[in-house]
């Protein structure tokens, strides 16, 4: 593979067209086994391996919920399934959070998830009506992400309908530098600042359903009335834009064009775009889904551990 | 950030928040004035929790692997 073109924002060099994936085996590689705890990582506790005496959901099955995933932490539901009240607790709450006591293994996996979902939460606290992804518990996941050596590649879901300017960049400019692989997937809705963060991964993908609406930033609640609020807001959208343009194929002009659009949105200037046309305004490498990001991520993940070769 | 319908305050020199979201900023500012339930705080092992209710709502640590923990997601339930 010839070497990428330098990263305009300064981060790793973006890898652009590396042709068609050829997973291996049945697309999702070998998975390796268990982390193995480094001097800083955190050890997920066991989950127990028989069933709890007179047990009728026949504990001990694969799949069945035994409090492992709430276990060990000190103050945490769940805590421990030692005894047949602690476990019958633990699986009273699976069901009453999951609809059911089965829930699946935990797998052993070197692809850390992150999902954005709801709202980018940042410097404000948002009313309680809101989902949020919250941006002080992401930022130093991304940096755990960056240090642990087990984790070999990151995997971002969007399913975000924007929010918090600074937060989204700074989550942006997180999975922009990370120094492993990282594929973003945008399901459902990738929108406002959802958009730099999709664009920030090394290969971007879009569910042929999902959309990106692009459209100028606004500042909640605030009577714009003054030149000084002008300036403010524009030089925010100028850092939004050039992170965009500096990932993606857009040029400004295009995408302040697709963001100052009239005639599309009902109550805003701006413009929807449905899965395919994402990509073809350069913003999204491929319309896929999970199976495509995954396969793309472990390519990407082989051709790092090749030395570049895969 | 001021609420809804404030004046912008050139004197003011604190970055206001900017929410650059398809919602309307009614709907996603909906009862920001109303108080929230009370916070507790338990140490835990180097972290702090930061509990809602039942629900964890935060953590505080200066160890980043805390936060790959899904124990510790925001909303785990917390007995």
């Amino acid at each position: 593979m010839p070497p990428s073109p330098a990263s305009p924002g300064g981060g790793r060099p973006r890898r652009e067209g590396f042709g068609a994936l050829e997973p291996a085996g049945d697309g999702l590689g070998e998975i390796p086994g268990r982390l193995q705890p480094g001097p800083h990582s955190y050890i997920p506790p066991e989950p127990p391996r028989t069933a709890p005496p007179g047990d009728p959901a026949g504990a001990g099955r694969p799949g069945t919920f035994q409090g492992g995933a709430l276990g060990g932490m000190p103050g945490l539901a769940g805590s421990s399934a030692s005894s047949p009240a602690t476990a019958a607790m633990a699986r009273q709450e699976a069901i009453t959070e999951l609809g059911t006591p089965q829930t699946p293994p935990k797998p052993d996996t070197d692809i850390h998830c992150l999902t954005i979902i709801g709202q980018v939460e940042g410097h404000l606290h948002l009313p309680a009506q809101n989902k949020t992804t919250k941006y002080e518990h992401v930022l130093p996941q991304l940096v755990a992400v960056n240090q642990n050596e087990k984790i070999k590649g990151l995997l971002v879901i969007l399913n975000t309908v924007g929010g918090d300017v600074e937060a989204g960049l700074a989550i942006a400019e997180l999975v922009r530098n990370l120094n492993k692989p990282t594929v973003s997937l945008v399901l459902g809705g990738g929108h406002s600042i959802g958009l730099p963060i999709a664009t920030a991964a090394d290969r971007s993908f879009i569910a042929p359903t999902a959309t990106v609406t692009i459209h100028p930033i606004r500042m909640n609640g605030l009577v714009i009335g003054v030149p000084q609020t002008y300036e403010y807001l524009d030089k925010m959208q100028d850092r939004v834009i050039r992170f965009v343009t500096g990932t993606t194929r857009i040029d400004e002009a295009r995408l302040r064009e697709l963001m100052f659009r009239t005639g599309e949105l009902a109550r805003d200037v701006g413009t929807v775009l449905v899965g395919a046309e994402a990509v073809h305004e350069g913003l999204i490498h491929e319309v896929g889904g999970l199976g495509q990001a995954t396969a793309a991520l472990r390519h990407l993940i082989g051709e790092t551990e090749g030395g570049g070769a895969s | 950030m001021t609420g809804e319908g404030a004046q912008f305050d050139p004197h003011d020199s604190r970055p206001p928040t900017l929410l650059w979201t398809v919602m309307p900023s009614s709907m996603v500012m909906a009862g920001w004035d109303r108080s929230r339930p009370a916070r507790r705080e338990v140490h835990v092992e180097g972290r702090v929790h930061l509990v809602e209710g039942d629900r964890l709502e935060r953590i505080i640590s200066t160890d980043p692997m805390d936060f790959l923990n899904p124990d510790l997601m925001p909303g785990s339930p917390y007995a």
